[in-house]
């Protein structure tokens, strides 16, 4: 025994002379501080009678086995002056029970019976003991991995779920179930119920209870189902889905499990029909096109689960100047219908102030236009938004933040009133409908701002909204008839109803008591603008556009930043001397325009403000595929390794973006002669040849004209005939893409990376394709090692280039090794099931094949093997090499004449389908 | 029908088009004219070619002949053929003869649909030479000092089998024609529909709307005509959302969600 000193929290807990629990410390001293900490979080002091029977119990336990001792010793000590004795008492009793009868279902009553009594719910109680007198049983495996989810429940404050669980385990298990079957089960439920939705998972335990009550072998199938979305049915809808499915698994159960498991069509179709629940995924595609079509530039939607935690807040829609972003789905409604159109009319307005230009405040034309003096030299530091610079001037910044908000939306409102009265018209409503829904939910009187912003910035009548008790301020109101269409006289009205605000907002109960800041207000479906996002976005431009005109102003020229950025975005880059003689507000007296702006300009940093820094894609997890073996040439040896290499075909989890269009748009030259170029390799299907001199049948206005020349004593002529020929193009294609480590490095002169200029070639390589009508697969390889190649599959043959296809090219990102063989090896075996007359393979690297053990000269026998087999199979393989200077061993691995090197990557896209085009003429 | 005394009477555009200039396409066309260049106009469909020919042979006080070309279009189509005429022959020029004969433009509308060993025919007239081989007739025609070519061309969709051969091409003087801006183009739809200013405005609004997607699943943006016919119907009482989707957004393509977007977009609108 150790007899080591009591640590110092046992100084804040008031203890008599003689310790019971101080008997612990000696037993086991981690166990002795989980329990001094628990106790000492309790209201009242531990009497010595509970401290005692504490220590009592937990070594009667703990002389049984450590860990039920150690259960017994936190379960007492959580629920010591928790529960009243009574309960105390049925806890000891139970606990000893089981204990006797065994320790391991002893430390599963000292765990699991403390939230239930805790929650103090007798009948609950009664529930517990019952199932777990079932699951008993059938075998105390049941209980291991199934009670867990219950207390979480229970600690979760979901009462209701838990006992919907208990059901649950009490329907399963009280079933007549074989050993496996049983064992099954319970890690069946066990893994799944804790993913049920929070807000759901009530009546989904119930539904799951029914199922398995059914028949237990649906179990699988439901879990299925509610993957594929059961899981987002509401309610109603979701009883509704299972009586049906349990009404077809009567009359057929096979029938009824492809049911459950939204396997079927008519599965799926009633889930749609069914579901309340609009989702981003659905309308991505949609809301894209109208973006497009309403903004004309690359702005898109995005899930706001792709902003970082702190930023998300509780939006349903914010924006950062270059996407959208919604909620993953809509519930708001309980019709789908309306939920879309919930998603639609949040875009439609969010776009307003993309359109009228919200981000493109200048903090110094705010300054001009308010009257105020530009801080000193030394704070301005540039690293946050113009717009937090201009709130971080009052002494409220988020009060500021909340009157701009105000009179801006108001002016956006106002804007689309004036171009878009339709959409004002749909979609002010829905907003001010929610509006009247907070305006009632916030309290008496309700909050002073957001009354001003229900009447200015939703244009809601000043008559509903005033109350006589708390009447809206004339003073602010007054200044909406001040408002023009600047993003700048938002701010210049927000710093007039500042003041007027702020002592309006202090005294009375819009502050929190006793705080020093006031909340931001809250707003119709969390909408306010977001110069945070913003910055995050585009902070690097801000800072080089503000550098630029820095360097102005220090030869005495003052241009307005924001007039700087949108020249730079118009021009694209290009701006001249002139352009910015064009922008100049003043200039000091020792200034002249012409040297500041010539020395200004750098091209390099005019380039970094247009680069188009997109946010980096978290890592995607693609999905596993079915794994292949294949052999591999050992030259050494002259023999095959056989099963030697362990390949996994995986799909690439796709990260939609802006990417597939911005290429088509950033190589639209290239892109038409694409088009021309691959359309001329399409053979008209049918070719009619007119006034032919021999053919299928006769060409009557040849005739007739044959018939007139002789009439007129001419000559006529022999060509009578129409002839049709029929031409065929039978060609597949799969391009091979090495997705290697040092794909990733950079471009020489260029800060582009390796893979994104064979990216960019991906997808002129789709555009032409579809062009021509050649079917053809795209996939990309790497790994390490030979049990760690992955093949992954970006298109398939069967495949159209739609928005999965294009998002997994946006997705593809630089890997590890390249180990060729075993990837043309099995992208050979891709072309057993597609049938064409020439089938071709394009292999597209930047180097050797090299990966652990494969190296050099093995590597290249192995590769070369591996492409002569493909070549015994009427496989015609192309090699193409990029950003290397020419290799004879090349030669070696892909043969003279069968390959092509690129030096500068950067020719690839044009030159990748000239190769095609050639080969396949 | 020929009159005995004005070959091309009924060709003689009589009253002023409604023609409104946006660039410095009159001048051109006016001085390539001077010095009988032939002329190409390239621009999408609806933007205003043809009607630019019309206003042009008005004021320069020419007939115009127009020939719409297409697949089937001979040579003997363009420079004539003999006709039976109870148990005689007799030859009949055809439009282009018939304008290089007498002095008038020929337009010819999107050349590019016609055969390639018909659009040849009109080589020898658009060079230095300026004659026309009629030969069933056997005769070699002078034109007329006051005829003048002038073809037009769509260059967006035309499948590339069907392009414009360059040794056609560098015959011609190229005027670009565009979808005019906002201002223009409503006061066009203004005048042309009937409609007001404001209404005019809408309808470009939506228009240009449209256009941005344009390359992205429309092939062409919505036309000017299509804005006129549109306008039209809403000048006939026609409500204004079902005007727009019957003369814009259904032309324009039978793709279910670009349809969705464009009514979107018309909404928004209207």
């Amino acid at each position: 025994m150790r007899f080591d000193s009591a640590p110092s929290q046992t100084d804040t807990v008031d203890r008599p002379a003689f310790d019971p629990i101080g008997q612990l410390a000696a037993l086991d001293p981690e166990l002795f501080a989980a329990v001094t900490a628990e106790l000492s979080r309790k209201s009242e002091p531990v009497s010595p009678s509970d401290a005692a029977a504490l220590v009592e119990d937990t070594l009667w336990s703990i002389a049984r086995e450590v860990t039920f001792g150690q259960s017994v010793a936190r379960g007492m000590a959580r629920l010591t002056g928790s529960v009243s004795d009574r309960r105390m008492g049925t806890y000891r009793r139970l606990v000893r029970e089981a204990g006797t009868e065994g320790p391991e279902i002893g430390r599963i009553m000292a765990v699991h019976l403390v939230p239930v009594l805790c929650c103090g719910d007798d009948t609950l109680l009664a529930d517990f003991l019952e199932t777990v007198s079932v699951m008993r049983g059938k075998g105390l495996y049941t209980l291991r991995g199934t009670l867990g989810c219950f207390s979480d429940l229970l600690d979760g404050g979901e009462p209701g779920a838990a006992a919907a669980y208990l059901r649950l385990l009490h329907i399963t298990f009280s079933q007549d179930l074989t050993y496996n079957k049983s064992n099954h089960l319970a890690h069946l439920i066990s893994r799944s119920v804790p993913n049920f939705q929070t807000d759901r998972r009530l009546w989904q335990i119930r539904g799951f209870g029914e199922i398995i009550r059914t028949d237990y072998r649906l179990a699988e199938a439901f879990l299925d189902g509610m993957e594929r979305g059961l899981d987002r049915l509401p309610e109603p809808a979701f009883q509704c889905f299972i009586e049906q499915g349990l009404e077809i698994w009567r009359r057929n159960p096979g029938f009824g499990s492809n049911f459950l498991a939204l396997e079927s069509r008519r599965a799926i179709d009633a889930c749609l029909n069914l579901q309340t629940v609009a989702t981003l995924s659905q309308m991505r595609a949609a809301l894209d096109r109208y973006l497009r079509a309403r903004l004309g530039v690359g702005v898109a939607v995005r899930s706001l689960s792709a902003l970082p935690a702190l930023s998300a807040s509780e939006a349903m829609v914010c924006s950062d100047g270059r996407f959208i972003y919604l909620p993953d789905e809509i519930s708001h409604f309980t019709e789908q219908e309306q939920n879309r159109f919930l998603y639609r009319c949040l875009v439609r307005i969010e776009a307003g102030g993309l359109e009228f230009n919200t981000f493109d405040f200048d903090y110094e034309k705010a300054l001009d236009r308010c009257g105020l003096l530009p801080e000193p030299e030394a704070d301005q530091a540039v690293d946050r938004s113009d717009l937090e610079r201009f709130f971080n001037r009052f002494p409220d910044g988020v009060l500021a933040e909340d009157l701009f908000t105000i009179f801006e939306h108001g002016r956006i409102r106002r804007l689309l009133a004036r171009h878009y009265p339709g959409l004002l018209r749909e979609c002010l409503p829905l907003l001010q409908q929610e509006a009247r829904h907070l305006l009632c939910r916030a309290g008496h009187p309700p909050a002073l701002r957001l009354r001003l912003y229900a009447v200015i910035a939703l244009g809601m009548d000043k008559g509903d909204i005033d109350r006589r008790d708390a009447p809206l301020p004339a003073p602010v109101m007054a200044l909406i008839g001040r408002a023009d269409d600047s993003v700048e006289s938002s701010a210049a009205l927000a710093t007039m109803a500042y003041p007027l605000v702020e002592r309006l907002v202090r005294p009375s109960g819009d502050s929190q008591a006793g705080q020093n800041c006031i909340c931001p207000m809250i707003t119709p479906f969390g909408r306010r603008v977001r110069p945070d996002l913003y910055w995050m976005t585009h902070r690097e431009q801000e800072r080089i556009a503000d550098m630029l005109k820095r360097r102005l102003n220090d030869r005495g020229v003052k241009i307005y930043k924001s007039d700087l950025k949108k020249r730079i975005r118009e021009t694209g880059g290009g701006v001249t001397p002139r352009d910015l003689q064009e922008l100049v507000v003043s200039v000091r007296e020792n200034g002249s325009v012409d040297g500041a702006v010539s020395s200004s300009l750098s091209s390099s940093e005019l380039f970094e403000i247009l680069r188009q820094a997109g946010v980096a894609a978290a890592e995607p997890k693609p999905a596993a595929g079915p794994v292949s073996w294949y052999r591999e040439w050992n030259a050494a040896a002259a023999d095959y390794l056989d099963h030697h290499v362990r390949v996994q075909d995986t799909r690439v989890a796709g990260c939609p973006g802006p990417f597939y269009e911005k290429t088509l748009t950033r190589h639209s030259g290239l892109v038409r002669k694409i088009r021309y170029a691959f359309e001329l390799l399409k053979p008209e299907r049918l070719t009619i040849l007119r006034q032919w001199l021999e053919g299928d049948a006769f060409d009557y206005r040849a005739l007739l004209d044959f018939a007139l020349d002789r009439r007129a004593g001419l000559m006529p002529s022999e060509r009578l005939y129409i002839k049709r020929l029929k031409q065929d193009r039978d060609v597949a294609a799969v391009l091979l893409v090495d997705l290697s480590r040092s794909t990733a490095n950079r471009v020489p002169g260029s800060k582009r990376s390796v893979l994104d200029v064979e990216k960019e070639a991906l997808v002129l390589f789709c555009e032409a394709l579809q062009v021509v009508g050649d079917d053809f697969a795209i996939a990309g390889f790497s790994g390490t090692g030979r049990l760690g190649v992955d093949y992954f599959r970006i298109k398939d043959v069967d495949e159209g280039v739609g928005e999965a296809v294009k998002a997994r090219i946006n997705a593809v990102s630089p890997r590890r090794s390249t180990r060729m063989g075993a990837a043309i090896r099995h992208a050979t075996s891709q072309f057993d099931r597609i049938s064409a007359r020439v089938k071709l393979l394009i292999i597209l690297g930047d180097g050797f094949p090299n990966d652990v053990d494969y190296k050099q000269g093995y590597a290249i026998e192995d590769t070369r093997k591996a492409l002569l087999e493909a070549r015994a199979k009427s496989i015609y393989a192309h090699g193409i090499t990029v950003n290397l200077t020419a290799d004879a061993r090349l030669d070696d691995l892909y043969g003279a004449g069968c390959h092509t090197v690129i030096s500068d990557v950067r020719e690839l896209p044009d030159k990748l389908l000239r190769i095609y085009r050639d080969l396949t003429r | 029908m020929t009159d005995s005394r004005d070959p091309v009477a009924d060709f003689r555009v009589d009253a002023e088009p409604y023609y409104l200039t946006t660039g410095d396409e009159l001048n051109m066309f006016e001085a390539a004219y001077d010095a009988r260049l032939p002329v190409m106009l390239k621009g999408p469909t609806g933007c205003g070619k043809t009607r630019f020919v019309e206003y042009m042979a008005w004021r320069l006080g020419r007939p115009l002949i127009t020939v719409s070309c297409h697949e089937d279009l001979f040579a003997s189509d363009l420079i004539g053929r003999y006709l039976l005429k109870s148990d005689e022959t007799v030859w009949q020029d055809g439009p282009l003869t018939r304008a290089v004969r007498f002095g008038a433009i020929c337009y010819l509308d999107e050349i590019v649909e016609a055969r390639k060993d018909t659009t040849v025919v009109i080589h020898p007239l658009t060079d230095n030479r300026r004659t026309l081989s009629v030969d069933k007739k056997g005769e070699v025609l002078a034109a007329h000092p006051d005829f003048m070519m002038v073809i037009s061309y769509n260059p967006g969709y035309q499948s590339v089998l069907k392009d414009l051969k360059q040794s056609t091409r560098q015959r011609f003087v190229s005027l670009d024609f565009d979808y005019p801006n906002a201002e223009n183009e409503s006061e066009i739809v203004a005048y042309e529909g009937g409609v007001n200013r404001e209404t005019a405005m809408r309808l470009v609004n939506l228009a240009r709307k449209i256009r941005n997607i344009r390359e992205h699943g429309l092939t062409e943006g919505a036309s000017t005509r299509l804005l006129i016919y549109a306008a039209q119907l809403i000048r006939r009482g026609i409500p204004e959302k079902d005007a727009c989707r019957s003369a814009i957004c259904l032309p324009l393509t039978d793709d279910d969600r670009l349809q969705e977007t464009l009514a979107d977009l018309m909404a928004d609108v209207f």
